[in-house]
């Protein structure tokens, strides 16, 4: 299952986006969707076995997000 | 005697001059392929011009080692920094300690709020010789009261001077006061690490050392300090709230920032993280050092702190029995060579070296001087003084 984080501030979407790629994990930025409220228009998915690495990561580097939601 | 330039350049401690390539190319590529409006729409312009702001905002972590880069602000230069420091931290009746040699970007905000009956300060002297501050004076003054913080200059505009800012760190912290590092001389000149050097809040400014664009600068604040809430407005996250976001960078950073100016910055401190600060430095310590010594020989000039071990690349003398705007009028006017003369924004420091009000003549140079014009400029200073 593809799953989903959300960010409060768009700086915090571009900080994790370059901190992920780098890593060379596979994610995709999305427009946000829709049944998720957030003030980011931009979201982060990726599948579901790559969640928990995805998470430690971003949680090393100080960087706020919140999820992972089902997307 | 032949002019090597078309100017020499002698006052990079105001601002640097030139900039490096790189410097243009950003500018010239933000605007004209960027140029959104960072962290507000969702538009691939937008997250264009924000790719711009955060790289600026992780170079200057990785050059000052600072683990989370949101733990840096931007802001307009050093003193709007400075000044968002005071009025974030300090609360009705705080006192505060700061060193006699400091720029009107901290003597003046802390007078402001002296005057306003908010707080309280004491100014703790240098050694007159070297400029560095006086550690027994300082601790004395931390143990004679509750002090909430200890603002001092990292490196004098006025005479160069670099404080031993680990030493003040580690004495400021054992009596539970937090330090704030005005880094506008350091910053891209003097190797500086947050953490190793246990520097609670740093103010530095674009336009110098870094090699950025004027009009950006910014604060850092380590994780565990949140400044209050003084300026708030638009940050293009939590839109839905009229209530200011508490998490950083937003907390505190607030409108349309400069992200062109971030974009020419970022390539300033990727300049400067090629060449290697600790590079930078010792290529300007031989610099200055060479024209201390040229300084020495010319008959009538007297150099300020002379005795300063560790200095970033200024410094001040005065030419006796000559007016200081005398000699920087003859150096600009018969020689091309631009320096600053007077008081240079910092009256606390020549009343400390005994040159208030005339002030001194200061060359600061950057990493763009070279040998030839330092031989130039002695021997120009030369014919001034000897004529």
């Amino acid at each position: 299952m593809e799953k989903v984080i959300l960010f409060e501030s768009t700086r915090h979407a571009i900080r994790a986006e370059k901190i992920l790629k780098e890593a060379g994990l596979a994610i995709k930025v999305i427009p946000t969707p829709r049944k998720y409220s957030s003030n980011c228009g931009v979201s982060i998915s990726f599948s579901e076995n790559e969640a928990d690495r995805i998470t430690a990561l971003l949680k090393e580097r100080a960087v706020p997000f919140s999820g992972p939601f089902d997307l | 005697m032949m002019r090597i330039n078309k100017v020499v350049y002698f006052d990079n401690a105001a601002t640097s001059y030139p900039k490096p390539e790189s410097f243009f190319d950003a500018f010239n590529s933000f605007y004209r392929h960027k140029g959104g409006n960072p962290g507000r729409s969702g538009h691939s312009l937008s997250i264009a011009a924000g790719e711009v702001l955060e790289e600026a905002r992780e170079l200057l972590a990785r050059l000052l080692n600072i683990s989370d880069p949101f733990r840096i602000i931007f802001t307009f230069n050093a003193s709007y920094a400075l000044n968002l420091a005071f009025r974030g931290l300090l609360k009705e009746g705080d006192f505060v300690l700061t060193s006699s040699i400091e720029h009107n970007s901290v003597a003046r905000p802390l007078r402001t709020l002296q005057k306003a009956g908010l707080i309280d300060f004491e100014i703790v002297p240098v050694n007159v010789s070297t400029g560095i501050i006086e550690l027994e004076a300082l601790e004395a003054a931390l143990k004679k009261r509750k002090i909430k913080l200890v603002a001092i200059v990292h490196g004098s505009n006025v005479v160069g001077t670099v404080q031993p800012i680990k030493e003040i760190a580690r004495l400021v912290h054992q009596y539970g006061a937090l330090l704030l590092l005005d880094a506008a001389q350091t910053a891209g000149t003097y190797p500086i690490d947050v953490q190793a050097d246990e520097i609670d809040i740093l103010a530095f400014t674009g336009h110098k050392g870094l090699f950025g664009p004027q009009g950006i600068g910014g604060l850092y604040v380590r994780p565990g300090i949140d400044l209050n809430i003084f300026f708030a407005g638009g940050t293009g996250s939590k839109s839905e709230e009229d209530i200011q976001p508490e998490f950083m960078p937003d907390r505190l950073e607030i409108g349309t920032p400069n992200a062109g100016g971030a974009a020419s910055l970022a390539a300033g401190v990727m300049f400067v993280l090629e060449k290697g600060v600790e590079n930078i430095h010792a290529y300007e310590k031989k610099l200055i050092n060479k024209l201390i010594e040229g300084l020495e020989s010319i008959p009538r000039v007297r150099i300020i702190a002379r005795d300063t071990a560790e200095r970033v690349p200024v410094v001040s003398f005065v030419v006796d029995g000559m007016s200081v705007s005398e000699v920087g009028y003859l150096l600009d006017s018969q020689y091309g060579i631009c320096t600053r003369v007077g008081l240079h924004c910092a009256p606390w420091a020549h009343r400390s070296f005994g040159t208030f009000p005339e002030g001194t003549v200061r060359a600061s140079l950057s990493i763009f001087n070279n040998d030839d014009e330092i031989e130039y400029f002695l021997e120009a200073l030369g014919k001034i003084a000897g004529g």
